[in-house]
């Protein structure tokens, strides 16, 4: 229990060199058959001294001692930023994003960087050209991606919290095949600053913990304005670690079955009827009549704002020609960002998917007037073995349930809830923008049931 | 055609069917997404009113106007005031 490791290490029992070697260890031990991480920080131990230090004079930080593994598309500087990819193999970060700035400010101590798919392009964590990530729970199947090692680190106990990036289910989806917990934030709660960006419109930084109380305490961290990111909004920062069972009115939807493997919903909605009963909650139906055009609606976004983003990956400032370097998911959404904008004066992609993700945010924002929550599964089926055949637009579908969230900007939580063949399944708890308190309540009793 | 999604490097080959791929794929999520045309216009999106763009240049902060310009490596004028030139083809 993390809140029991961060008191012994508080009250000395524990020290935070301990602490990290411990995950070193098993890093070194266990991590070839998982291939979570795609750097180790060489400098773990000797912060973990200066840590020590720090909690015996008891002016350590919230997260004193803590290993922290982060993705590898967020600045840390002196480690790679790599995105997985050989277009940036060689780059190192000559900055701190905000958040691993926020993390170190409360002596966090970053373990390593995790492997993804390349740039974030992918959902099943098998695109990194630094070989794909298995799921520690199966290793013959893909453990979700984009943040696959992220996810990974966490189920494999490499670490005790781990950041990941959320476009369009990026945490919650390898949250859910993993069998961890994964927090979409809403947009505007956390920092891009020092994020390489996927698609900027609908990214966020978010955790990934193997309970929600660690979840929580990291997005405590990480969740404030920034003004070096000015999407990043000025909202109140409850506590979200005082985990409370409130009474709340449930929302769940036909329209989100219909995206999703008939078993895994029924075992879903069965497990949500169980939750409600014991915690008293109402349970209704939501009308989210325009979720089925998610998947339409996102990609197009999603690949003109990458290809734009990658247009600065010229070789010419750093790193390799990102056309010339990369993989064929990559390469795939730049063509298609590109085919798109030379063709938008037609307003067929972007300003159709504009004019979709506001029909969705609406959808939300009328069902959120009934529920104080919404509820689905994570993922609309069960993850395939590593290297199986599957065509792009079902690789996409394994999104459907979770790019809802993004496209409306609120926030979202993947609980591990269920298995079903012995895979996890996650349950995902949805709640109006800046709501987390209420989402990680809702998840808090998901958690004990 | 691309048989699963691990890393590989992209042949010529590949890369051309990408290409093809990628364009069927937004073509085919462009035709379901029509629908939306007819249920939600664009002024729902970005929110302004017709007379908006002129309003909007006639509040324009001065001194943000000053700098602005100053900033801009081409400028020109006319009988509407100064403005930037960004590009300028052979035509004119």
């Amino acid at each position: 229990m993390l809140k029991e490791k961060i008191g012994s290490i508080r009250l000395g029992k524990l020290s935070a060199e301990e602490n990290i070697r411990h995950f070193l260890g098993k890093i070194k031990n266990e991590d070839g058959k998982i291939n979570a991480f795609i750097k180790i920080n060489d400098n773990a131990i000797k912060e973990a001294k200066e840590i020590d230090k720090k909690i015996k004079k008891g002016k350590a930080g919230k997260l004193a001692g803590l290993a922290i593994a982060v993705k590898s598309n967020i600045n840390v500087k002196g480690m790679t930023a790599s995105c997985a990819s050989n277009t940036l193999k060689n780059y190192i970060s000559p900055y701190d994003a905000t958040v691993i700035k926020r993390i170190k400010e409360e002596d966090g101590i970053i373990i390593g960087m995790t492997n993804m798919d390349e740039f974030a392009c992918g959902s099943s964590g098998e695109t990194s050209a630094y070989g794909p990530t298995k799921n520690p729970v199966q290793p013959d199947l893909i453990p979700g991606g984009s943040s696959s090692g992220s996810a990974a680190a966490i189920a494999a106990g490499f670490c005790d919290i781990a950041l990941g990036s959320d476009t369009g289910g990026s945490i919650r989806n390898p949250a859910s095949h993993c069998g961890v917990i994964g927090v979409k934030p809403s947009y505007g709660l956390v920092s891009r600053y020092g994020l390489i960006d996927l698609s900027m419109s609908l990214d966020q930084i978010g955790p990934f913990a193997k309970e929600v109380y660690g979840a929580a305490l990291m997005l405590n961290i990480i969740a404030r304005k920034d003004e070096k990111d000015a999407s990043t909004f000025d909202v109140k920062i409850p506590d979200y670690t005082k985990l409370q069972l409130e009474t709340l009115t449930i929302g769940m939807s036909d329209d989100f079955k219909k995206l999703c493997d008939k078993k895994i919903y029924d075992e879903a909605e069965k497990k949500v009827m169980e939750v409600c009963k014991e915690n008293r909650w109402n349970l209704v139906k939501v009308n989210l009549k325009h979720v089925n055009l998610a998947v339409q609606a996102y990609y197009p976004l999603c690949y003109v704002e990458f290809f734009s983003a990658t247009r600065r990956f010229d070789g010419r400032k750093y790193g390799f020609r990102i056309e010339d370097a990369c993989g064929p998911e990559v390469l795939r959404r730049i063509i298609g960002g590109s085919e798109i904008s030379k063709a938008e004066h037609k307003g067929m992609h972007y300003r159709r998917a504009l004019k979709a993700k506001e029909l969705i945010a609406r959808d939300f924002n009328e069902a959120f007037k009934k529920v104080d929550i919404i509820i689905s599964p994570t993922v609309p089926r069960l993850p395939h073995r590593i290297g199986d055949k599957i065509n792009p637009e079902q690789m996409y579908g394994y999104d459907a349930l979770t790019i809802p969230a993004n496209l409306a900007g609120i926030c979202a939580i993947s609980v591990p809830s269920l298995k079903i063949n012995n895979v996890p399944v996650g349950i995902q708890i949805m709640a109006p923008a800046f709501q987390e308190k209420r989402m990680f309540d809702a998840g808090h009793a998901f958690e004990l049931a | 055609m691309i048989e699963n999604f691990l890393w590989r490097k992209v042949s010529d080959e590949e890369k051309s069917e990408l290409k093809k791929e990628a364009k069927q794929i937004i073509d085919r999520f462009a035709d379901a997404l029509k629908k939306v045309e007819s249920e939600i216009s664009e002024t729902g999106l970005v929110k302004r009113d017709k007379n908006a763009r002129d309003e909007t240049a006639n509040e324009c902060d001065q001194e943000f106007r000053k700098i602005f310009l100053k900033n801009a490596p081409k400028t020109e004028k006319n009988e509407k005031g100064e403005f930037i030139s960004t590009e300028k083809g052979a035509w004119k």
